[in-house]
């Protein structure tokens, strides 16, 4: 088991709003509240708890940290006013930027979100889930999305979903969707991503 | 509360901006057309927020949180200077629109220059959700004169969700644990409107892709509830919500061991449904769990 003495500190100073749990005071509203709550292994609370004990690497690598549905209730609730939404969003970017993927699926769907907005300035809801999919290869993936196969048929049928759910996710449709500005949106989005990752250097 | 600009020459008309954002554009096709139907019914002129981009939503937001202030940034440009408020139909492009509206006052800092560039003011456009929009005293009176029938027989649970409610500092909600604009909606189309405990719950959201186990149990939890109530269908403003309630009611009930049949409505389509839009039908059998069979069981078939 490790404990490292130092590791509240660090996340008071490093992690986005870190340093508001240091008035905790245990009640366990946020437990109670969260709607997640029997599927989590740690609570906000008992996060809290391991950060002062210093278990860093059993919080950085808890998958919990990156469950969350950004609901609010916590935030909302917390007596104490601590917005533990964004103290659990904190550590999950922050466990990122150490190299360390808390939760694999999270971050695989945040990615294939992220790759829609980024080749069109919307994302298209037909090729999110197959891009997700496909982050685990094609065997797999392919495996996977089959077990999404029936919905995506009737949303189609339904006009709610249009065919080019079986074009490889990576091509380009003109004319679908695709916002005029999409050059200097990219050139945004890839600042705005080195930025952030020189800020954490 | 939300001034909306009168044009000219047609009274009673109100224009303002639109901000559809992406699922409207695909799984929520249903409400996109029945958002479209409904503002027509009521006079009220949607004016499309020119080339807007994917707000982020909580997906991208759980990666990196600098990228979705800006694309939030690039939106609120694009609608300053438009027709106020910017309607949104979507409770989590609201959400992502206020707050980073309210972070971009406190610290513009942020914004990457090509967003810059656009020169809006960040904090001109006066963000609105639909629901709250519609559901505001002069759409309740509008609804209520031009309604060619009552609702009569839906029992209904209004389910607003998170996102448009909390956190209240962000939303500006008077009421996030307990909103009641679209019960006030329903009750002056003549629907009968039950009080649940669930109102605000969260139904899962985007997990429905990566960890659909999560959906099933949040929404296995709201449809226990509303069934509870007394309700026959649910209502909302959200497509997020729509999509977890109605798109697997067939697989969740099965693993709830119990029927359950309960129509998940948008309030546009019944604000159709009351104010007789020709299009309602076509709205309503896009959704999964059809709402036709109880329609016709309450004597409102289309």
């Amino acid at each position: 088991m490790d404990y490292q003495q130092d590791f509240a500190k660090e996340v008071y100073e490093k992690v986005d709003s870190g340093a508001e749990i240091k008035v905790c005071m245990q009640c366990g509203v946020c437990a109670s509240t969260c709607p997640l709550r029997e599927k989590m292994k740690y609570s906000p609370r008992k996060l809290w708890t391991l950060i002062r004990a210093g278990r860093r690497q059993e919080v950085l690598n808890c998958p919990d940290i990156m469950l969350c549905t950004s609901c609010y209730t916590c935030k909302v609730r917390c007596p104490r006013g601590i917005p533990v939404i964004d103290v659990m969003h904190g550590l999950a970017h922050y466990a990122l930027e150490k190299g360390i993927t808390p939760r694999e699926e999270t971050k695989k769907f945040g990615e294939a979100f992220w790759d829609s907005i980024y080749e069109t300035g919307r994302v298209d809801e037909a090729t999110v889930p197959i891009k997700y999919c496909l982050k685990d290869g094609m065997i797999a993936g392919l495996k996977k999305s089959l077990s999404m196969l029936d919905i995506g048929m009737a949303l189609m049928k339904a006009k709610r979903l249009t065919p080019k759910l079986f074009i490889p996710p990576n091509f380009f449709i003109p004319g679908s969707h695709k916002i005029k500005g999409l050059k200097d949106l990219q050139k945004m989005l890839d600042k705005a991503k080195a930025m952030g990752a020189r800020k954490e250097g | 509360m939300h001034a909306a600009r009168m044009t000219n020459g047609q009274e009673g008309t109100r224009e303002v901006s639109y901000y559809p954002g992406c699922s409207l554009e695909a799984t929520a096709r249903d409400y996109a057309e029945s958002v479209a139907g409904a503002a027509e019914l009521l006079g009220i002129k949607l004016n499309e927020v020119p080339d807007w981009n994917c707000c982020g939503a909580t997906a991208a937001h759980s990666l990196d949180h600098r990228v979705t202030l800006n694309l939030a940034a690039r939106n609120l440009a694009l609608a300053a200077g438009r027709p106020q408020p910017v309607v949104v139909p979507c409770a989590l492009c609201f959400n992502r629109l206020k707050s980073a509206q309210a972070e971009l006052m406190a610290d513009g800092a942020a914004v990457i220059p090509e967003i810059a560039e656009l020169g809006g003011n960040y904090g001109e456009a006066q963000v609105v959700e639909l629901n709250s929009f519609f559901s505001a005293g002069w759409a309740l009176e509008k609804a209520r004169s031009l309604k060619k029938r009552d609702l009569t027989g839906l029992k209904a649970v209004c389910y607003y969700g998170c996102q448009g409610q909390r956190p209240p500092a962000i939303t500006g909600h008077p009421a996030p644990e307990n909103p009641t604009g679209l019960d006030r909606l329903l009750k002056a189309l003549g629907a009968q409107v039950l009080d649940w405990p669930y109102k605000t719950d969260c139904c899962g959201a985007s997990h429905s892709v990566p960890r659909p186990d999560i959906v099933h149990t949040l929404v296995a939890r709201l449809y226990e509830r509303a069934l509870a109530a007394g309700a026959n269908c649910l209502v909302t403003g959200c497509q997020m919500c729509q999509a977890n309630l109605d798109l697997y009611q067939e697989q969740i009930a099965q693993e709830m061991g119990r029927p359950v049949y309960l129509p998940v409505f948008y309030f546009t389509e019944l604000i159709g449904l009351a104010l007789g839009h020709p299009q309602a039908g076509r709205w309503l059998d896009r959704h999964m769990t059809s709402p036709r069979p109880l329609l016709a069981s309450v004597g409102l078939a289309l």
